[in-house]
C-alpha cells in the first residue's frame, strides 16, 4: 500500500469514530459509579510543584530492541514516568515502577490483560499476545506470564497513579482498583465539543471529567497528558515506533487477521513502507499506525512543549518533534535541570 | 464505405481504458473498505491548539 493521502486519513479517522464513540460512551455511564477524581484534581494536586520532565514509555518494539529502561535506570532521572498499559509488564518486570500508567482503548478482552487478567481463561480464544510485539515477554507460557503479572501489579499498584479514560472496560476500571491504584478519570474528546448534537459535550454533562484529546492512540494520550496536565516542558518518548521494524513477518503485526481477511493470500499488500532518515531504514508500518504517527506530528507543532523521539526507531519524526538518542536526551535535560 | 467503418468495432485501446478505469474504481472502492476496518484505538479530534476541554472550568 502507498503512504496515504489526506482523503483516506480522514478515512481512518471516521471509521475509528464509529468503532469508537458509542462503545467508550456506554462504559464511560458503566464507569461512573467509580468516578471520584480526575486529572483536574491532579492539576490541582501538583499545581505548586515545579514542572518535572517526564518519559512516555510505550510499548513499541525498539522498547525491547534498545532496551531503553536500562539506560533510563542508568541516568540519575528524577523526572517523572509515565508508562502506557502495553508496556507496565516491561516496566515493572525491569525494575522500573512508573508513577502513572494511561488507559484509553475501549476494547473488552484484550486490554485487560496488559493489567495481568483474573479471567483469562474465560476469554474468547485469541492467539494476539502470542503474535505481538508490544511485550514479547507474554508470547509464550501465556497462563504462567498472566499470574505473574497480576502479582507484579498488586504488588506495586498502590505506587502507581492510574490515568484511566472512561472509556475503558468496568474489568479495567475493577482490576486497577483491586491493585490498590489511585484513579484520576478523563474522557476522550470525541468530536468537536461546540457542535450540534456534541457527543463529547454530552459526555462531559453528564460525569463533568475534562475531555483530553488522544492523538488516537495511548502512547499520543500519555504524551498529551504529560504536557497538558503534568505541564512538562520537556517529554522525552521511548518505545513510540508506530511501525515495525524492518524484515518483520506480517503475521506479527497489529492488523494482521484484518489484513488477512482483506488480502487474502498476501496480507502484506496492507502495509506501507516508510524512510526514516535518521536511521537510515525503511520501517513497515500499517494504516491506523501511520494515521497515528501523522496525527502525533501535527499535534507537537501545536504544544507547547519540547518533544525529543528517543525511541531509536520507528516513524516518528518531523514536525516538531528532536529525534534523538534517548543517552543524548537525558543528558541535555539533565544539564537543563541543573542548570 | 463509411457506414461500413463507423461504429461497427470497438478499439482494442478503448477497451483497455473501459477496464483499467473499472479497476481503478474497484480498488478504490476496497481501499476504502480496508480503511474502515483498519480504526485505530480511539477516537480522534482537536481543536485550534486546545489539548483539554472542561467546559466549567474554562468558564470560571
Amino acid at each position: 500500500m502507498k503512504i496515504l493521502n489526506e482523503q483516506q486519513l480522514k478515512s481512518i479517522s471516521d471509521a475509528t469514530f464509529k468503532k469508537t464513540a458509542d462503545i467508550g460512551l456506554r462504559h464511560a455511564q458503566e464507569n461512573s459509579i467509580y468516578i471520584k477524581k480526575t486529572i483536574r484534581d491532579l492539576r490541582k494536586e501538583i499545581v505548586n510543584e515545579p514542572p518535572k520532565p517526564v518519559i512516555v514509555i510505550s510499548a513499541g518494539p525498539s522498547l525491547h530492541r534498545k532496551k531503553s529502561i536500562e539506560t533510563i535506570k542508568k541516568a540519575d532521572f528524577k523526572g517523572c514516568i509515565v508508562a502506557v498499559d502495553g508496556s507496565l509488564g516491561h516496566c515493572l518486570r525491569n525494575g522500573i515502577v512508573p508513577d502513572f500508567v494511561v488507559t484509553v482503548d475501549p476494547d473488552a478482552h484484550r486490554i485487560i490483560r496488559w493489567f495481568g487478567d483474573p479471567r483469562l481463561s474465560e476469554r474468547p480464544e485469541d492467539d494476539y499476545f502470542q503474535r505481538q510485539d508490544l511485550d514479547p515477554a507474554l508470547n509464550k507460557d501465556e497462563v504462567a506470564r498472566n499470574q505473574e503479572l497480576i502479582d507484579m501489579v498488586n504488588y506495586y499498584g498502590p505506587q502507581i497513579k492510574g490515568i484511566v479514560s472512561t472509556s475503558v472496560t468496568c474489568e479495567i476500571t475493577q482490576r486497577c482498583l483491586d491493585a490498590g491504584m489511585n484513579l484520576y478519570w478523563w474522557n476522550p474528546l470525541y468530536d468537536d465539543y461546540e457542535s450540534k448534537d456534541s457527543l463529547s459535550k454530552k459526555l462531559y454533562r453528564l460525569n463533568k471529567v475534562p475531555c483530553m484529546v488522544t492523538g488516537g492512540n495511548v502512547g499520543s494520550s500519555a504524551w498529551v497528558f504529560s504536557h497538558t496536565i503534568l505541564n512538562a516542558q520537556d517529554v522525552l518518548l521511548v518505545g513510540m515506533d508506530f511501525s515495525y521494524p524492518p524484515g518483520t513477518e506480517v503475521r506479527n503485526t497489529q492488523y494482521y487477521e484484518i489484513l488477512q481477511e482483506l488480502f487474502p493470500g498476501k496480507p502484506e499488500k496492507g502495509l506501507i513502507e516508510v524512510y526514516n532518515p535518521h536511521l537510515k531504514e525503511t520501517w513497515v508500518t500499517d494504516p491506523a499506525y501511520y494515521w497515528y504517527s501523522q496525527i502525533f506530528i501535527e499535534m507537537s507543532q501545536k504544544s507547547p512543549c519540547k518533544t525529543y523521539n528517543c525511541t531509536e526507531g520507528g516513524i516518528l519524526f518531523g514536525g516538531n518533534i528532536e529525534f534523538v538518542n534517548l543517552k543524548e536526551a537525558l543528558f541535555q535535560v539533565l544539564q537543563t535541570e541543573e542548570s | 464505405m463509411s457506414k461500413f467503418l463507423r461504429g461497427n468495432y470497438k478499439l482494442a485501446n478503448s477497451e483497455k481504458l473501459d477496464h483499467d478505469v473499472k479497476e481503478q474504481e474497484v480498488s478504490q472502492i476496497f481501499e476504502s473498505k480496508a480503511l474502515e476496518k483498519l480504526g485505530g484505538s480511539i477516537a480522534f479530534v482537536m481543536k485550534s491548539s486546545k489539548f483539554l476541554w472542561d467546559e466549567d472550568e474554562d468558564s470560571k
